[in-house]
C-alpha cells in the first residue's frame, strides 16, 4: 500500500500531461489543414473540434490530481517489459535481415525472460517448435513469401 | 416466408466445407481462450486478424465470431474447476460454481452451465433472426443526423459502464478518435497525421492497434506476475448428468438469465460482463433461500452463465443491422468486415444478406460444436489449463510480431505494434481503459463522415442535431449518461440528508 502512496504521487497529473500534450499537437496540426465552416468542413475540422474536447478532458483529469491522490493500478512489470520489448525489437531487426527462423528463435527466447522462471532447455525447445510452426502457417499455408532464412529459398 | 429461406440459404452457405471447418477453429480457439484466465476474447481475435486477410470474407467472419462466442462458454469451466475468471463475464460463475467443486459437483456445474449457455445462445440467435431484419429496416430511415447521435451514444455509453473512472475511459475514447483520423482524408484527398511516413497514409493498421492495445500490455503484466501452478482435479462424464432436483431449480434461472442477456446484450455498453451480474443478483434477491447463494448454489451458475452466452449473440444485432458495435470487441469484428470491404450498416442486410445468413446459420452450428467441446470433449480443455504461462507468453509475443509483419511485409507494422504496445502499457499503468479507445479508433472515421455529410446537407446548422427525433433521443440519453454520476451522488445527498432529519 505504501509502495503504491510513494510511487504514485502525480501520476495522473503526468497522465493527463501526456494527454493534453498528444491532443494538443493534433489540434495544432489540424488548424494548419485548415478548419472550414460546418457547412463545409476543412480537413482539420473533426480532429480540431476532437482535440479541443480531448484536451479540456485531460485538463480535468490533471486538476483533479491535485485534489484526489492518484495512484498506479498495478505494480510496473519493468523487468517483463523490458524483455517483452527487447523482444519485439530483436524481431523487428532480425526479420528482414535474417528470415523468419531466426527472427522468432531469437525473439521468443528473449521474450520468454520476462517470466522469472523461464529455464533455457524448455524456452529453447519453444522457440524452435515457434519457428517451425510459424513457418507451416504463414508462409507454407498462407504463401506468404517470406524467406525462412534470408537468402536460402 | 421469405426468412425461412433466407436462413435455408444460410445454412446452404455455412455447411460448406470451408465454413464448417473454420466455424469449428474459431469456437475451439474461443474455448482456448476462455479458459485460459487473462486471455480475453479480444485478444484472439486480434491475433488472428491477420489470418483472417487471406480468407474469404465468410469464413473470416464465421471464424472470429466463433471466437467471440466461444469464449463464453470456456470462460466458466475455469471460472468452476480453479475459481479464477477464464473470461471477465464468468467471473461472478466463480462465486458458486467453484464452491460446487468444493463438494464434488464440478461435474455437474460444467454440465449445467453447458447445457445453459446452449440454451440462451440459441435463444439468443433466434431473437437475431427474428429482429435483425425489421431493426435494419427501420435503420435504413437513418439519416446521417441520426447516424451521429447514434454513434456518440454508443461510444459514449460503451465508455461511461467500463472499468475505473469515466473521465479516463471517454479520455481514452476521444484519443481513440484521434488516432483513427490518422491517413488520407476521403474528402479531400489531404494526408493528414502522417508525419512523412507512406506507411501512414492508409491510415494506422487496426491489427497494430488491436495487437498493441490487447496484446502487449497483457503479456507484460502477466508474465510478471508470476505464475502459481493450476492443479486441476479429473472430471468424469457420467459425474456430469445433474439430479431431476438440480434440473428443476436450475429451470427458471436459465430462462431469467436468457431474457435478461438477450436484452442487455442489444444495447450499447451493457454487454456480457454486466448481464452476468445482473443476473447473479437479480436471481439472488428472486430467490427464497437467498442464503444459500455463496455456497453452491446451482442456481448461481445457471443464471449468469445463461445471461452471458444469451449476451454475446444479440450483440451482433446492433453491430450487423445498424453498424454500431456496442463493445470493444464487436468493434474489432466490424473492423474485420470494413477490411474485407464491406461497410457497416442497415445495408449489409441488403447488399450482404447472404453473408448475414450464413453467419446466422454459422451460430447455430457453432453452439453445437461448442455442446460437444463442453460436455464430452471437457477433458481437453481441463488438461489445456495446466500448461504453463511461461510456454504460452512467449508464443503470443511471437505471433504478434510474425501477424503484424504478414499484413504488409513491413517493419513499420513491427515498430507500430510495439509503440502502441507501450502506450497500452502505460495507459493499463495509469487506469486508462483500453476498450473506449479501441472503438473511438473505428468508429471515429464513420462519426466525421456522418457529421460532415450531416452539416453539409443541412447548410452547417447545428440545430438539425436536435430537430430530428431519432438523434434528439439519443442525444438525450447521451447527456443523462454523463451527468449519471453527478445525479446519484446527488440523489444520494438528498437521501442521506432526509435519513438524518428523519433521526
Amino acid at each position: 500500500m505504501s509502495e503504491n502512496e510513494v510511487k504514485g504521487v502525480g501520476v495522473d497529473l503526468l497522465a493527463g500531461g501526456v494527454m493534453l500534450a498528444i491532443c494538443a499537437a493534433f489540434v495544432i496540426t489540424a488548424w494548419g489543414y485548415g478548419i472550414g465552416t460546418p457547412a463545409r468542413m476543412g480537413p482539420g475540422f473533426f480532429p480540431f473540434s476532437f482535440g479541443l474536447v480531448g484536451m479540456g478532458l485531460a485538463l480535468a483529469i490533471i486538476l483533479r490530481s491535485f485534489i484526489a491522490p492518484s495512484s498506479l493500478r498495478e505494480a510496473p512489470q519493468w523487468r517483463a517489459a523490458c524483455f517483452v520489448i527487447s523482444g519485439v525489437v530483436a524481431f523487428g531487426l532480425l526479420i528482414e535481415t535474417v528470415g523468419l527462423g531466426p527472427a522468432v528463435f531469437v525473439s521468443t527466447i528473449i521474450s520468454a525472460y520476462a517470466d522469472r522462471e523461464a529455464r533455457l532447455k524448455g524456452t529453447v525447445v519453444l522457440a524452435i517448435g515457434l519457428a517451425a510452426a510459424t513457418w507451416l502457417v504463414f508462409v507454407y499455408l498462407l504463401g506468404l513469401s517470406i524467406p525462412f532464412i534470408a537468402g536460402v529459398r | 416466408m421469405e426468412l425461412l429461406s433466407s436462413v435455408a440459404g444460410g445454412f446452404a452457405q455455412a455447411v460448406s466445407l470451408t465454413n464448417l471447418f473454420y466455424c469449428f477453429v474459431g469456437v475451439s480457439l474461443g474455448t482456448l481462450i476462455g479458459v485460459l484466465p487473462g486471455i480475453g476474447p479480444m485478444l484472439g481475435i486480434a491475433l488472428l486478424l491477420p489470418v483472417t486477410f487471406y480468407l474469404p470474407p465468410d469464413a473470416a467472419i464465421i471464424m472470429l465470431a466463433g471466437i467471440y462466442y466461444g469464449g463464453e462458454y470456456g470462460g466458466s469451466i475455469t471460472s468452476i474447476l480453479v475459481n479464477l475468471p477464464g473470461s471477465a463475464s464468468s467471473a461472478v460463475t466463480c462465486i458458486d460454481g467453484y464452491q460446487m467443486a468444493k463438494k464434488g459437483r464440478a461435474a455437474v456445474a460444467l454440465y449445467v452451465t453447458a447445457v445453459a449457455s446452449f440454451i440462451a445462445g440459441t435463444t439468443g440467435i433466434l431473437l437475431m433472426t427474428l429482429f435483425s431484419p425489421v431493426i435494419a429496416e427501420f435503420a435504413l430511415s437513418f439519416t446521417s443526423v441520426d447516424y451521429f447521435s447514434v454513434m456518440l451514444l454508443g461510444l459514449l455509453a460503451s465508455s461511461s459502464v467500463g472499468r475505473g473512472s469515466p473521465l479516463k475511459s471517454v479520455g481514452a475514447l476521444v484519443v481513440g478518435v484521434l488516432f483513427g483520423i490518422v491517413g488520407t482524408d476521403v474528402n479531400t484527398g489531404i494526408q493528414r497525421y502522417a508525419m512523412g511516413f507512406p506507411e501512414l497514409i492508409t491510415g494506422i493498421s487496426i491489427v497494430a492497434i488491436a495487437m498493441g492495445l490487447f496484446g502487449l500490455p497483457e503479456v507484460i503484466s502477466g508474465s510478471g506476475d508470476g505464475e502459481e501452478r493450476i492443479k486441476v482435479g479429473k472430471v468424469r462424464l457420467r459425474d456430469m448428468l445433474p439430479t431431476r432436483e438440480e434440473v428443476r431449480r436450475s429451470t427458471m434461472p436459465v430462462v431469467r438469465g436468457t431474457s435478461l442477456g438477450s436484452l442487455l446484450g442489444a444495447l450499447p455498453g451493457t454487454g456480457v460482463t454486466i448481464s452476468a451480474f445482473l443476473a447473479y443478483s437479480i436471481e439472488k434477491r428472486v430467490s427464497r433461500t437467498p442464503e444459500i447463494f455463496g455456497t453452491g448454489a446451482i442456481e448461481g451458475v445457471a443464471a449468469p452463465e445463461s445471461a452471458n452466452n444469451a449476451a454475446a449473440q444479440t450483440a451482433f444485432i446492433p453491430t450487423l443491422t445498424l453498424g454500431i458495435p456496442g463493445s470493444a470487441t464487436m468493434a474489432l469484428i466490424l473492423g474485420a468486415l470494413m477490411i474485407h470491404g464491406i461497410p457497416p450498416g442497415p445495408q449489409f442486410m441488403t447488399d450482404h444478406g447472404d453473408l448475414f445468413w450464413a453467419l446466422v446459420a454459422s451460430f447455430w452450428i457453432g453452439n453445437l460444436f461448442l455442446l460437444v467441446l463442453n460436455i464430452p470433449l471437457v477433458g481437453i480443455w481441463i488438461k489445456l489449463l495446466e500448461v504453463p504461462y511461461r510456454y504460452l507468453f512467449p508464443s503470443i509475443i511471437c505471433l504478434i510480431c510474425v501477424g503484424v509483419y504478414s499484413v504488409s511485409l513491413n517493419v513499420f507494422d513491427v515498430w507500430l505494434v510495439l509503440g502502441i504496445g507501450v502506450l497500452g502499457y502505460a495507459m493499463r499503468l495509469t487506469g486508462f481503459d483500453a476498450a473506449p479507445f479501441l472503438m473511438g479508433f473505428i468508429l471515429g472515421p464513420l462519426m466525421e463522415e456522418n457529421l460532415r455529410r450531416a452539416l453539409l446537407l443541412n447548410r452547417g446548422d447545428f440545430s438539425v442535431f436536435v430537430t430530428h427525433p431519432i438523434s434528439l433521443t439519443c442525444l438525450i440519453i447521451t447527456v443523462l449518461l454523463l451527468l449519471w454520476p453527478l445525479i446519484g451522488r446527488g440523489l444520494r445527498r438528498l437521501r442521506g440528508s432526509r435519513a438524518g432529519a428523519s433521526v
